[in-house]
């Protein structure tokens, strides 16, 4: 399996070092964040294979970055991950999302989704 | 607009009322159920790679494990509920949308001391329609037979499609009734029917043709 370097945001610390702790498990370099606004920052200057984001935080949430993402870092992959019950899958495909992984999820549905969200 | 008035609160008014603040209440009790159940399940998970098989540790993380699962498996079959009610008008599987509201009563309901029993149509069953209300529909046939069974009963829930009608059919009796109306006005909606009996409640709604 390649190595890829990739961005987790999520404003839940639990939540946030967990899927670090998962896709670090599988060989890969996961670099955590607690909001979209620190995303944005870090991604100006440095480089990532993959975004996965949470959708709601204060702040600059999951849509905003997915947003930012399109319009300045263009073939940046990222995944939705979110626990909320509203359509974020079909706004996230319209938007360009890579993919959407609805909470709760298991260790190997987040490595799955990430393999996906990396093949596109 | 002033609401005030001498008429007497209706008790029926009034619990629909309280159904549907919960019913709203109920998409963010999920999302705030979600996140530590993540958190809960994914430690439990990571623990467990790194337990000792075999140990009596090992075997008390599997437990947490499938009973995290468990709830998981809950929380989405509600996700799902909730995010049908807002899925737009569309072509739909009235067997499988079946199939997944058995799923949500057997993962929610209360009710265990009554079999409930799915029989579903050999063949897709398309129709189009509004998801959220089908489902809110068959759900409120189904809460109502298990309410008419009581103790050692059984309810069944059968798709099927026959001469240009898509229906589910679910037997057990009507119980309180609560919602009924509702799912007759949803049927109409439809373009179908509600048929009752003391026995069956039918939900009828036009097959959809091939495009």
């Amino acid at each position: 399996m390649r190595v890829s370097r990739i961005l987790v945001v999520d404003d839940e610390p639990n939540v946030r070092e967990l899927e670090c702790a998962v896709l670090a498990s599988v060989g890969h370099d996961a670099v955590g964040v607690s909001s979209g606004d620190e995303a944005v920052l870090l991604l100006d200057r440095d480089r990532f294979d993959l975004v996965v984001t949470d959708v709601i935080m204060p702040g600059l949430d999951g849509f905003g970055l997915l947003a930012h993402v399109v319009a300045h870092h263009a073939g940046l992959p990222v995944l939705l991950v979110t626990g909320a019950v509203d359509r974020a899958h079909a706004l996230a495909s319209a938007q360009g999302a890579a993919g959407v992984l609805y909470k709760p999820f298991t260790h190997t549905e987040l490595r799955d989704a990430v393999a996906r969200a990396l093949e596109d | 607009m002033n609401r005030t008035s001498d008429i007497p609160v209706d008790g029926d008014l009034v619990e629909v009322g309280r159904l549907a603040a919960l019913g709203r209440l109920t998409p963010g009790a999920l999302h705030e159920i979600a996140n530590p159940l993540v958190a809960l399940l994914g430690t439990a998970e990571l623990l467990l790679l790194d337990a000792e098989r075999g140990t009596k540790g090992a075997e008390r993380l599997e437990l947490v494990v499938d009973t995290a699962r468990e709830i998981s498996a809950i929380v989405r079959a509600l996700q799902a509920y909730s995010r049908d009610r807002a899925a737009p008008r569309g072509p739909i599987a009235l067997d499988r949308l079946a199939a997944e509201t058995v799923e949500l009563v057997r993962r929610t309901s209360a009710v265990r001391d009554v079999a409930l029993e799915e029989v579903r149509a050999e063949v897709e069953v398309p129709v189009e329609g509004l998801p959220g209300e089908l489902k809110q529909a068959v759900l409120t046939l189904i809460l109502n037979a298990l309410e008419a069974q009581g103790g050692g009963g059984k309810v069944t829930v059968a798709s099927a499609a026959a001469e240009g009608s898509a229906t589910v059919t679910v037997t057990g009796g009507r119980g309180s009734g609560l919602g009924l109306d509702a799912c007759a006005a949803v049927a109409r909606a439809h373009g179908g029917g509600l048929e009752e009996s003391d026995a069956a409640a039918v939900l009828r709604i036009p097959l959809r043709s091939a495009p």
